[in-house]
């Protein structure tokens, strides 16, 4: 456990020290917003304003995903293979995905809001549907953290996480966008909370299978 | 076997020539049925055509037809004569010949002008006990008929089985998997591996054989080649997911390495099918025969006659897919030895 905080706080330093990595992440979903906001102009109806919420989430998850991270370099991973537990490391790696993922999430909403308004939502709504966000970031980052680690031992980086990932993350995009729609039309929180159990569902499952099978990628 | 076998009578349109005065006629279309006028036919049996209304619902009362036209072996003119007041609006339709036996078409009839109420003449009821009288049918054999599905049910030989097919296919792929990651020994686990790549590209043949059939069935039933159905989904995320497969082990040179990534994401990779098709599609609304609520084929529609072509079907795709990929294995194999001789 002390192992799993000490590496997330280590990947967060690495963050801060090379903050590029971030900072294109924040700049990647606020000028996907903008262009959106160009396109549609101010108030987009429900159901395009849904649309590109979960859109860009995605994309910016890709993004986020398959950025290359220090471990990877060969050189790196000699050493991680010798002072921790890959077990661990994948486990701080999840975590600390899915915490960008909630940041760019948050940040992701707030431009919506500035630039294409709240569809209508209410106040309550607009938590609900941030929730919905987060748990869609947890699911996608718990997803993606494997593919991108799989694509990056491949050595074919952006590309490959794509084509390895983009099916697998439907049936997440699916329940998400669902959630929106639900949220959209009017229902609360505690109606569509059967989406939110999903989303946990396929986060659980994905996490316990990067659990058990990247020790397997790891070892050379 | 799947195009040679006839597809049985059922009745395809029944139209309302005349309803007035308590007299209806009625014309009514049959697919591959054999009305005949023929003494010989009847003398057979001893029984002639017959038609009747049945009430939808409650007692299920019957009216026989007053007297029945056959025009040819598959369209009759049948007139009635409608007792004043009638218990239920909404009438179906049966009607008994000595080859086809008892076919049935719900609703024909939405009897408007009537005065709704139990009939004081009972005569016009048809006794229950008429039943026994009826044809049995003596048709040979033949696949059942069903609304809708009527000739495109032979598809269910081609359709279902592949997904079968498929899902042995990935099964042994995923079983190969795991065993290519738990061993140790280069060389066996390579052998494993090959095979789980084999059995992958067999499987994607089988699933996007599957995707396809399914397809045309959707255009001849659904009315469109692709809908927005979570069972169809699974099914393309699947075929995409497996593609996702072989790109990653094309984009992999060193063989130790792509067989473990490709071993990990095909693992990642049964599961989701699993889930995709097996699972998900069960608890969400479907079109899709057993599931979302739907009851499979089997439940209602599978006749003995359908299981005697289905069970082979499914047997011999299954033979047939796993040959298949026995022997890309082998040209795998032949392929990889050629290949380290030349590099030698």
């Amino acid at each position: 456990m002390k192992d799993v905080l000490y590496l997330i706080r280590h990947h967060y330093k690495m963050e801060i020290r090379s903050s590029q990595g971030i900072a294109g992440l924040v700049l990647f979903a606020i000028a996907s917003v903008y262009t959106g906001f160009q396109v549609v102009g101010g108030n987009p109806d429900p159901d395009t304003w849904n649309a590109l919420a979960w859109i860009i989430l995605m994309f910016t998850s890709f993004n986020s995903a398959s950025r290359p991270l220090p471990e990877d370099l060969a050189s790196v991973r000699t050493y991680l293979h010798w002072v921790v537990s890959p077990r661990k490391l994948i486990i701080a790696r999840t975590i600390h995905h899915s915490l960008i993922l909630i940041i760019l999430a948050s940040l992701l909403l707030f431009a919506m809001g500035l630039f294409l308004g709240t569809a209508e939502l209410s106040i309550l709504s607009i938590f609900a549907f941030l929730l919905g966000m987060i748990f869609t970031g947890v699911a996608l980052a718990s997803t993606l953290t494997l593919l991108a680690a799989i694509s990056a031992r491949a050595g074919a980086g952006y590309g490959l996480t794509a084509i390895l990932g983009l099916p697998l993350i439907i049936p997440i995009i699916l329940v998400s966008t669902q959630f929106g729609s639900d949220l959209l039309s009017g229902l609360t929180l505690a109606q569509s909370s059967d989406n939110l159990i999903f989303l946990l569902t396929l986060a659980t499952g994905s996490s316990i299978f990067g659990y058990v099978l990247f020790p397997y990628l790891w070892r050379t | 076997m799947i195009i040679l076998v006839p597809l049985g009578p059922g009745l395809e349109e029944a139209e309302i020539v005349k309803n007035e005065d308590g007299k209806l006629v009625m014309k009514v279309k049959g697919f591959n049925t054999h009305y005949s006028t023929e003494e010989q036919d009847i003398a057979d049996t001893g029984k002639a055509t017959r038609a009747f209304l049945r009430e939808s619902g409650g007692k299920a009362r019957l009216i026989e037809a007053k007297s029945i036209t056959i025009e040819s072996s598959e369209v009759v003119v049948i007139q009635w004569d409608l007792p004043d007041t009638l218990p239920v609006k909404s009438w179906g339709l049966f009607i008994n010949s000595h080859i086809d036996g008892t076919l049935w078409m719900p609703n024909v009839l939405f009897h408007e002008p009537v005065v709704l109420g139990e009939s004081t003449d009972n005569n016009s009821f048809s006794d229950e006990l008429l039943i026994e009288s009826l044809n049995e049918k003596t048709l040979g054999f033949h696949f059942p008929n069903q609304p809708r599905i009527v000739e495109s049910i032979r598809n269910l030989m081609l359709h279902v089985p592949m997904w079968f097919t498929m899902f042995l296919l990935m099964g042994i792929s995923v079983y190969n998997s795991i065993a290519s990651l738990s061993r140790s020994g280069g060389q066996s686990q390579l052998r494993n591996d090959l095979r789980a790549e084999s059995a992958v590209k067999i499987g994607l043949l089988f699933g996007i054989l599957g995707l396809i059939t399914g397809s045309f069935w959707a255009r001849f039933t659904w009315g469109a080649w692709w809908v927005d159905d979570p069972q169809l989904n699974g099914a393309m995320v699947t075929v995409l997911v497996y593609l996702g497969y072989t790109t990653l082990r094309s984009t992999i040179k060193d063989d130790e390495l792509r067989m473990k990534m490709s071993a990990v994401y095909n693992i990642f990779a049964f599961v989701i099918l699993f889930v995709l098709l097996m699972i998900l599609p069960k608890y969400t609304e479907s079109l899709h025969p057993g599931k979302g609520g739907n009851p499979a084929f089997s439940k209602y529609d599978l006749d003995s006659a359908l299981r005697l072509a289905f069970y082979p079907a499914v047997v011999g795709w299954m033979l047939l897919g796993t040959w298949m990929y026995l022997l890309s294995l082998r040209f795998e194999r032949v392929k990889r030895k050629i290949t380290s001789k030349l590099e030698q």
